[in-house]
């Protein structure tokens, strides 16, 4: 076995360590936002946009390793 | 096809199911042009950004507000009110909160076009078009890398130009690094800032692109469970799934073209006011 016959089982492992870093990022993030609109419910629209804004970007930087493994898929 | 394969009651290999399933994902060509070395095929990804421009002008000619005599002009109609909360909503809270209102006034239509656009293209991806004689339609354009760079260089574009009109063709440059930053690290923090420039873009590229991508090759993963276990029912019990996984597609959809537009006006936002 080739070391190079190893590359999809890095890409699938990749994949998986990226979403762990993602997960734990946007759940944090979802933790403080339920605990500010509990606080303070008025707030909760202001508080909902942020949520949303931040997330897609943890997400982003997630996605990007993610395509790094798809790459590495496609790569010979 | 794989489905005959199946049912000789042969195995089918799994390199033929990923091709099968995949031409949904992958550009299919309708016409091939090459010139000056580069490949100008039409595919149906052309096609579908045409057909999204042309829905987003239908969508905005359909909503835009009749003004009727003796009625103060308000604009009345159920639709035309979509329209309106839809345009007011990208226009007052997301443009006019970050630019202000004189800045904001000059900006919006780009914007506008971005979300609607954006939102427009990831939305005709859930759609099962039909094709014409043999050429595949049915796909996401902007779950290709080219459309999303097209997309986010529009704002590069805009970002380079705010800079350039707002501190000159230098000065865009080295007001990126912040005041009172030493002299022997000015060098590490240009480099750094440029970098960081023009990184911005392209996380804007990636982050639409691997959403669109990803959602819909899971949504294949899943329908081609069916080729996998080679029964019927598979598809039913999957069903709740799949309609699962199709509704956060379009939260997602939408969602994404909300991201994208809003990083866009705060990046250009940046570029025009780099002391904020």
């Amino acid at each position: 076995m080739e070391p190079m016959d190893l590359m999809p089982l890095g890409a699938g492992i990749g994949a998986g360590l990226a979403v762990i870093g993602g997960g734990i990022g946007i759940g944090l993030l979802a933790a403080s936002a339920c605990e500010g609109t509990a606080r303070q419910p008025e707030a909760a629209g202001a508080i909902r946009t942020n949520m949303l804004i931040t997330a897609g970007m943890i997400e982003g930087a997630m996605l990007l390793a993610i395509v790094v493994c798809i790459l590495l898929k496609f790569v010979k | 096809m794989i489905s005959d394969a199946a049912m000789q009651g042969g195995e089918v290999p799994a390199s033929k199911i990923f091709n099968d399933l995949f031409a949904h994902i992958n550009p299919q060509v309708w016409a091939s042009f090459h010139f000056l070395g580069l490949d100008w095929n039409i595919t149906n990804h052309t096609i579908l950004i045409a057909l999204a421009g042309l829905l987003v002008l239908l969508f905005f000619w359909a909503g835009h507000a009749r003004k009727r005599l003796g009625d103060g002009g308000i604009p009345r109609g159920r639709f035309t009110n979509l329209v309106e909360s839809l345009v007011v909503f990208v226009r007052d809270e997301m443009v006019y909160n970050i630019m202000g209102r004189e800045n904001g006034r000059k900006f919006a239509p780009l914007f506008l076009t971005q979300f609607f656009f954006i939102w427009m293209a990831n939305l005709l991806g859930l759609i099962p078009l039909p094709g014409i004689g043999g050429h595949a339609l049915s796909g996401t354009a902007t779950s290709s890398i080219m459309v999303t760079a097209a997309l986010a260089s529009t704002t590069l574009i805009v970002m380079v130009a705010c800079g350039v009109r707002s501190s000159g063709f230098i000065g865009m440059w080295t007001s990126l690094v912040p005041r009172g930053v030493p002299a022997w690290m000015w060098p590490l923090m240009f480099l750094v800032e440029v970098l960081g420039f023009f990184v911005k873009p392209f996380a804007l590229t990636v982050r639409l692109f691997a959403n669109m991508l990803g959602g819909h090759m899971a949504l294949l993963a899943l329908f081609g469970m069916v080729y996998l276990f080679g029964e019927w029912w598979v598809y039913g019990a999957l069903m709740p799934i799949i309609l699962l996984v199709g509704l956060l597609e379009l939260l997602v959809a939408a969602l994404q073209a909300f991201i994208f537009t809003f990083l866009s006006i705060i990046f250009v936002q940046g570029s025009l006011h780099p002391d904020h």
